[in-house]
């Protein structure tokens, strides 16, 4: 009886070593090498696309169209690279047309390079330009704001000084198109004031207390809140309620939830926002109950 | 059939089995064999574990088995698995299941702050924001160290948030709609469904009341 | 009392073997990963998969999003490889000095064709899309997960 057991242990733990070993447990494996040897599929689409970008592509377009003798000429050495990977490929080595079509590529690239503008574009420049100009400008308010709270003192109105000057010389640069000099001015007071904002702010914690103006603004408030938890519903339950139990009860919650949404909207018609406010919170709490129920455990 | 011809022919026919690579062959040998190991593939097939959490296994697959890299592209092959990289970093429960601000914060990682420039450093911008929220859920607390960590200034401000009090109306759901803070928050900074870790400063007694 | 020992050992080793054939295969790709198909499929490329959590490993997000000037939108920044190969958005890095010059189309172009563009696993992927197990990949539908397959 013992060997029996020993003989089965033994052909058991073989078999579990032989078999596929579970992705789970096999996390200390080291993954094997990319496949290097060029596989039939995989260079008859590369063929494809290269030949997509030598005929057809944007890059392709550029170069048909610029009447530059030299990129025309490397992109006909492009062709000729081509033609021999497609050679390669007939006669089925694929590791030599794998080659070719690396060497097509990169003559076809710099083809599509020598006449390029090898530059970002104007438009470009512009936009970035004008995003970091907003971002001064806001953080430039901010500290003005910082500083009256603060009482800063002259310190702080010298360097304000130095950051606004820059930022008009960068104007004026930008006005005379010497657009890289006008972004190095900027950037330098995009420094300045982030710095400046640094040394004020730096440490400090702000509270923004909830406060609510009228009965309408706090009714608003809780639309938000309830159209969260409806949300989170969706977000968070998706996977769970494909079990039916599940479902089951959320779906009653969310019922009950929505049937006060609507007494809610009904109330906030006619005006009377207190008790609206009331109801929407009870439907609200519906969903946290729908969220709970199936093992979710938010917050509120 | 004395007991040591059963054994013995259980175990050629589990050893058929394996070399046939677990084929039909393989289950065979195992109802033989069910006297031994009673009810396990029964059992197993109805209860697997943790039937609605992802299991390991599934996270961070290589490209060619994640479902949205094709596995007929070469390309596919040469890219990173998220397996490997993570493997040395610390872990969280949701996004890529790595704690990335921990992950800086204690070098795991030294994302450049610079594309030409891997000596500069952020200037890193001690600022918290507390957003008091209605009734006991925690408040909100924003600080700008971590996020001045990984983004400049001219990131959110003045796009996504104007630097002022009072300027900005929070709406929870239009984050969840990838607004304000869902622009990062649930698309690739830690998800939504991470509630505490902004709903993070719990109220006092008093203030429940 | 032994063999109930060994027995035992006998039984994990046969759940071991068991569990090999019950792994699901379900299809997930990273948090964050980005499809970008503006152009691919019309220029017959396959659509561009952007891996943040690659990135972001070697650079903060500011690099790209204030230095490079890419918007905080998948498909919203209107990117062609003319504007690559000129140094603009990815070609800023990817020319051959900070990474891999743009000749390795299929490290980039590597999306099942009709992709559509989409941040992955994102929270308005999860409030749209009819079933967010399933990747939003036309072309190839995730096999559900044996776990999940049983519960209809």
């Amino acid at each position: 009886m013992t060997r029996w057991f020993m003989i089965l242990f033994a052909v058991l733990a073989f078999l579990s070593v032989s078999a596929p070993v579970p992705k789970a447990f096999a996390e200390e494996e080291p993954k094997a090498p990319p496949v290097l040897k060029p596989k039939k599929a995989g260079v008859e689409s590369r063929l494809e696309n290269v030949k997509r970008l030598l005929e057809v592509s944007s890059g392709a377009d550029r170069v048909k169209a610029s009447g530059n003798a030299d990129a025309i000429a490397k992109r006909e050495e492009a062709i000729a690279a081509m033609v021999l990977a497609e050679e390669s490929f007939k006669s089925k080595d694929y590791k030599e047309s794998n080659e070719f079509l690396g060497q097509a590529t990169t003559l076809m690239f710099e083809a599509v390079r020598m006449v390029g503008t090898g530059n970002v574009s104007k438009e470009k420049k512009l936009d970035d330009y004008n995003r970091r100009a907003a971002s001064v400008n806001i953080l430039l308010e901010a500290l003005e704001r910082i500083s009256t709270e603060k009482k800063s003192g002259r310190e702080v109105e010298t360097q304000k000084d130095a950051i606004e000057a820059k930022v008009a010389l960068s104007k004026t640069l930008l006005e005379e198109e010497k657009i890289e000099e006008a972004r190095r001015e900027l950037d330098e007071a995009y420094e300045l004031v982030k710095v400046s904002i640094e040394e004020l702010r730096g440490g400090d914690t702000l509270i923004r207390s909830l406060e609510f103006a009228t009965k309408e603004e706090e009714y608003d408030y809780e639309i938000d809140r309830n159209d969260t938890h409806r949300m989170l519903i969706d977000v968070l339950l998706k996977e769970k309620r494909k079990t039916e139990s599940i479902d089951n009860m959320v779906s009653k919650f969310v019922t009950q939830s929505e049937s006060l949404r609507k007494e809610a909207e009904a109330q906030a018609a006619k005006g009377d926002y207190e008790t609206a406010i009331a109801t929407l919170d009870r439907s609200t709490k519906e969903l946290v109950r729908a969220i709970r129920s199936a093992g979710v455990y938010i917050p509120g | 059939m004395s007991m040591k011809m059963r054994a013995l022919r259980i175990m050629l026919m589990i050893m058929l089995a394996t070399l046939y690579g677990l084929s039909g062959v393989g289950d065979l040998a195992r109802a033989e064999a069910e006297d031994s190991t009673p009810q396990i593939q029964r059992a197993a097939k109805v209860n697997t574990f943790n039937r609605l959490l992802k299991p390991p296994s599934e996270r961070n697959l290589p490209p060619a088995e994640d479902g949205i890299h094709d596995p007929t592209s070469e390309g596919t092959y040469l890219l990173q698995s998220p397996r490997e990289a993570f493997d040395s970093l610390p872990k969280s429960n949701s996004g890529n299941r790595v704690d990335w601000v921990k992950a800086l914060e204690e070098k795991y990682i030294e994302p450049r702050f610079d594309r030409f420039d891997p000596e500069k450093k952020p200037m890193v911008f001690d600022l918290n924001i507390v957003r008091e929220v209605k009734g006991s859920m925690p408040d909100v607390v924003y600080p700008h160290k971590q996020h001045t960590e990984w983004l400049d200034c001219s990131n959110c401000h003045p796009a996504i948030f104007i630097p002022q009090k009072g300027a900005n109306q929070i709406s929870m759901a239009s984050i969840l709609m990838g607004e304000m803070c869902g622009v990062c928050h649930g698309k690739v900074a830690f998800p939504v469904s991470e509630c505490r870790k902004c709903h993070s400063q719990n109220k006092t007694a008093e203030a429940k009341n | 009392m032994w063999h109930r020992k060994v027995r035992t050992v006998a039984l994990c080793a046969a759940f071991v073997s068991l569990l090999t054939t019950l792994v699901a295969t379900g299809a997930h790709a990273e948090y964050g990963d980005v499809v970008i198909n503006n152009y691919s499929d019309t220029a017959g490329m396959r659509p561009v998969v952007f891996p943040h959590w690659f990135h972001r490993v070697r650079f903060r997000c500011k690099v790209c999003h204030a230095d490079i000037g890419f918007q905080f939108k998948a498909g919203g920044n209107d990117i062609t490889m003319l504007k690559i190969i000129d140094g603009e958005f990815c070609g800023a890095c990817h020319n051959g000095d900070i990474a891999w010059p743009v000749e390795n189309c299929a490290l980039c172009h590597s999306a099942p064709p009709g992709t559509p563009t989409q941040v992955h696993e994102s929270t308005l992927q999860k409030l749209v899309s009819p079933d967010s197990s399933e990747p939003v990949s036309t072309k190839k539908p995730a096999e559900p997960a044996a776990a999940t397959t049983s519960e209809k």
